[in-house]
């Protein structure tokens, strides 16, 4: 990292946002370092598209305050000029082809002459648009929008990528295109921020994950990290049906169907307990897995929503954020 | 950053539905509307002279293609909601540059589509002599009716969300506006019970103040002040809601 050269890219502190009587945030703080994905994780309305909304000046915070590379986040016009953004829902212009749309996208946002013409064609080839190009947008299916989308977002090379659910509707090849176009652009020093609610797009493409609930960030690190928070590992048994005449089902056992049930234990001691209380029964299979983010997702869920107003119990490993270096 | 927003508007206005639809309406009222009507008036008394229903009638039509940009501003701006381009846009550029490109490529259509229908109505009704200054106000009011029109249409684009309200305003407010104005007939030609509303609606002023220019008069100051107030007072509402829009 060159010297003098603000290390965090993006910087939000203590954001909070209400709609109308709604807190849609309550103190949303996060850090994005160039170079690296941070992945925004939390359920449908826990906050995220309005936390990249403020990132990216199109609404502002009631209290709090943002910045992208040193420039605050309320000046919308110095911030749209830093940032690459792709909306959750399909911005384009459905009246326009493909060709015409990418090339208004690369223009609007600073592309010019050959190297706007360099950047389409690199754009359709690499997101498979070549043979769509002069196809109106509205002719197209739901991926393919979605591509097009994608496709104008990474032609442009800004040094902060922000990402709105970005593989929504893409099949799984489209997947991992974009994962590893994301993966390249971060690892020649943009800082990208991709919302989501998809854990494996999380676990794949992100160095960090913030999740996030009801408008708060409950833990942010690393997905090993995480996981490692959850303290638990799971115990899964596949038993010969009738299993529930014979035995009592462990505590806190979930059923799985097809005769599984799964088990959480925190000491290895305790597999062996579980092991016996089901003796009454044929075990037919047993397995062990350790815990997912699936599995963090739910534990962070359930635990921050008990966690009384004001009381910051609920927060796991948050990042220390203070003043922006350099803005 | 005008320019990839000019040239946008470009690409969307230059879709053959919408070219269509600024040649065939004017051409349609000129010539079903226009020629019909004139075998019935003959001449209409307009400022002591008396003028051919058909050059009467242009500065009408004329009037009523700036109304046209409310629709058209309407409905893409509508579109530009739904579909997030307004997003894209908003996060790429200011939406002063937004609005700026849409007016000024609507002003654009709105005086080819005039340009257009003085020609035809030329090589139909026969030519008549437009001084520069008649010119020249016929270019105000022309650009003052568009400007008011697409402030109104960015006005509902932005506050309208179902497509069943808009066709109810259309409904609603269109065919009054066009017939309850002098676009089409004199101000004392218009049914007494409809003359109040003939006097406040602006496609009147507009109508009478591109006539004025059309046949050499002068346009009514009192005229010419009310369109100026229509217009200040929509672009001055239309304003406020683009800033509640931008910054929420």
């Amino acid at each position: 990292m060159a010297s003098g050269v603000a290390r965090d890219a993006v910087i939000a502190e203590n954001l909070v946002k209400y709609y109308g009587d709604f807190k849609a945030l309550d103190g949303v703080s996060l850090r994005v370092e160039r170079g690296e994905v941070v992945a925004l994780l939390g359920p449908n309305g826990a906050g995220k598209t309005t936390t990249i909304g403020i990132l990216c000046g199109l609404m502002s915070a009631d209290a709090g305050r943002a910045f992208v590379l040193g420039v605050p986040s309320t000046d919308k016009d110095g911030v749209s000029r830093l940032i690459s953004y792709a909306p959750q829902e399909t911005a384009l212009d459905y009246l326009m082809s493909v060709e015409d749309n990418l090339k208004f996208i690369g223009w609007l946002r600073g592309l010019r002459g050959g190297r706007l013409r360099e950047r389409i064609e690199w754009a359709l080839r690499e997101f498979g648009l070549l043979e769509k190009r002069r196809i109106p947008v509205i002719a197209l299916s739901g991926g393919l929008m979605r591509r097009v989308q994608l496709a104008g977002a990474l032609m442009l090379e800004r040094e902060v990528l922000v990402l709105d659910e970005p593989t929504l509707g893409l099949d799984p090849m489209g997947k991992m295109t974009v994962w590893q176009m994301v993966r390249e652009r971060a690892r020649r020093g943009a800082a990208v921020l991709v919302a989501t609610n998809d854990m494996h797009e999380a676990e794949v493409l992100a160095d960090r994950i913030a999740f996030l609930n009801r408008g708060r960030i409950v833990a942010f690190d690393t997905a090993d990290r995480l996981k490692a928070l959850s303290g638990s590992s799971y115990l899964r048994l596949r038993l010969e049906p009738g299993w529930e005449d014979l035995v009592s089902a462990p505590r806190g056992a979930r059923v799985l169907g097809d005769g599984w049930i799964e088990v959480e234990y925190r000491e290895p001691g305790e597999v062996a307990e579980i092991v016996a209380s089901l003796s009454g029964a044929r075990i037919l299979d047993m397995r062990l897995r350790g815990p997912t983010l699936d599995d963090v997702f739910r534990k962070l869920a359930t635990e921050s929503e008990t966690v009384p107003e004001g009381d910051g119990a609920g927060v796991r490993v948050v990042a220390e954020v203070g003043p922006p270096a350099g803005g | 950053m005008l320019a990839p927003l000019i040239w946008r508007e470009f690409k969307i206005h230059s879709s053959k539905a919408l070219a269509l639809n600024h040649l065939l309406g004017p051409t349609s009222y000129l010539v079903f509307l226009g020629l019909s009507i004139s075998f019935n008036f003959g001449t209409v008394p307009y400022q002591g002279m008396a003028v051919s229903y058909l050059h009467f009638i242009i500065p009408g039509l004329i009037a009523i293609q700036t109304y046209q940009l409310f629709a058209t501003t309407f409905s893409l701006t509508r579109l530009d909601i739904s579909t997030k381009m307004i997003t894209l846009i908003m996060t790429s550029t200011s939406f002063v540059n937004y609005m700026v490109a849409k007016i000024a490529f609507g002003m654009l259509v709105s005086l080819a589509t005039s340009a257009y229908l003085l020609g035809l109505g030329w090589v139909i009704a026969g030519p008549t002599e437009v001084t520069p200054a008649g010119l020249l106000t016929m270019v105000a009011g022309i650009a003052l009716g568009d400007l008011l029109f697409f402030s109104l249409g960015l006005l509902m684009g932005l506050r309208i969300r179902r497509e069943d309200v808009r066709d109810a305003i259309f409904a609603l407010a269109g065919t009054p506006a066009l017939f309850s104005s002098t676009a089409f007939y004199p101000m004392d030609r218009v049914p007494a019970p409809l003359r109040l509303v003939a006097r406040l609606n602006p496609i009147s002023h507009i109508a009478d103040i591109v006539r004025a220019g059309y046949l050499n008069a002068s346009p009514d100051p009192l005229t010419c002040l009310l369109l100026a107030a229509y217009v200040a007072a929509a672009v001055g509402v239309t304003y406020r809601a683009v800033r509640r829009f931008v910054v929420r």
